[in-house]
């Protein structure tokens, strides 16, 4: 089954330019990143991006590009089962991990997902976040601010890109 | 693809895979850029700075005021 998202990817706006006129995104390759390598967006919310750009990053000039994300192998961290398994394998990598020369490292989750997806080819990896940096009122709600991310893995999934907002106003 | 599948196949990779080539993969996978067990993440953009407490009493779905999650950021009680 394929699976449909709209991605909006926040950078700056030299950064944006660069990919509207090549029409493609360069994957980020940080291991530290929260999905692993690829190329990342937040789901259905550009108001997360334009944060992202704003409060994380401090751009002075950003923009905000708007994908189209089709795909078939999606590893849905927000759904119960895969998150249980996906904690598994976690559990077991770690066990592993202390017969090696690694057993001091902390096991990031883009380094887990990375390498579930050196077994599997998984096109798109979904998952929710609480947004960094902010507190919220816990003793009169219980629902944190939360952004869901979804780190596409194979580019071909990209289907569209085009400029959502910039930095002045523009469109 | 079934998860249930994927957690199979690595389970069998774990079972097998000597420790060399295990090691070799996990450094594919950026092992190395790990920080050491009991170092901090370098930003509070990274996840791992999200203490989560997740505080529920006897039954979480049954009085969803009972519990709260809060990040840890020196705010939370």
């Amino acid at each position: 089954m394929v699976r449909v998202f709209i991605g909006f990817h926040g950078t700056s706006k030299a950064s944006a330019d660069m990919i509207l006129l090549d029409k493609r995104f360069l994957p980020s390759n940080r291991e530290d990143e929260w999905l692993g390598k690829g190329i990342y967006f937040f789901e259905d919310d550009p108001d997360q991006a334009i944060d992202w750009c704003v409060r994380a990053r401090k751009y002075k000039e950003w923009a905000i590009l708007k994908t189209i994300i089709e795909a078939q192998e999606v590893l849905d961290l927000t759904r119960k089962r895969e998150w249980d398994m996906f904690l598994s394998i976690i559990k077991q990598l770690q066990g592993k991990m202390k017969q090696t020369k690694y057993k001091g490292k902390r096991l990031l989750n883009g380094v887990a997902i990375n390498f579930i997806c050196q077994q599997f080819p998984y096109e798109v990896v979904r998952a929710v976040f609480l947004v960094p940096g902010r507190s919220y009122p816990y003793d009169i709600t219980n629902i944190p601010p939360v952004q869901i991310q979804i780190c596409v893995k194979e580019e071909r999934c990209i289907k569209s890109i085009e400029q959502w907002r910039c930095s002045n106003g523009g469109f | 693809m079934d998860f249930k599948e994927v957690v199979e196949q690595i389970n069998q990779y774990l079972a097998q895979v000597t420790i060399e080539q295990f090691e070799r993969d996990l450094q594919r996978a950026g092992i190395e850029q790990c920080p050491d067990i009991g170092e901090e993440a370098d930003s509070e953009w990274q996840p791992e700075r999200l203490i989560v407490e997740y505080s529920v009493f006897e039954e979480p779905y049954s009085d969803l005021t009972n519990g709260y999650i809060a990040i840890a950021n020196g705010e939370a009680a």
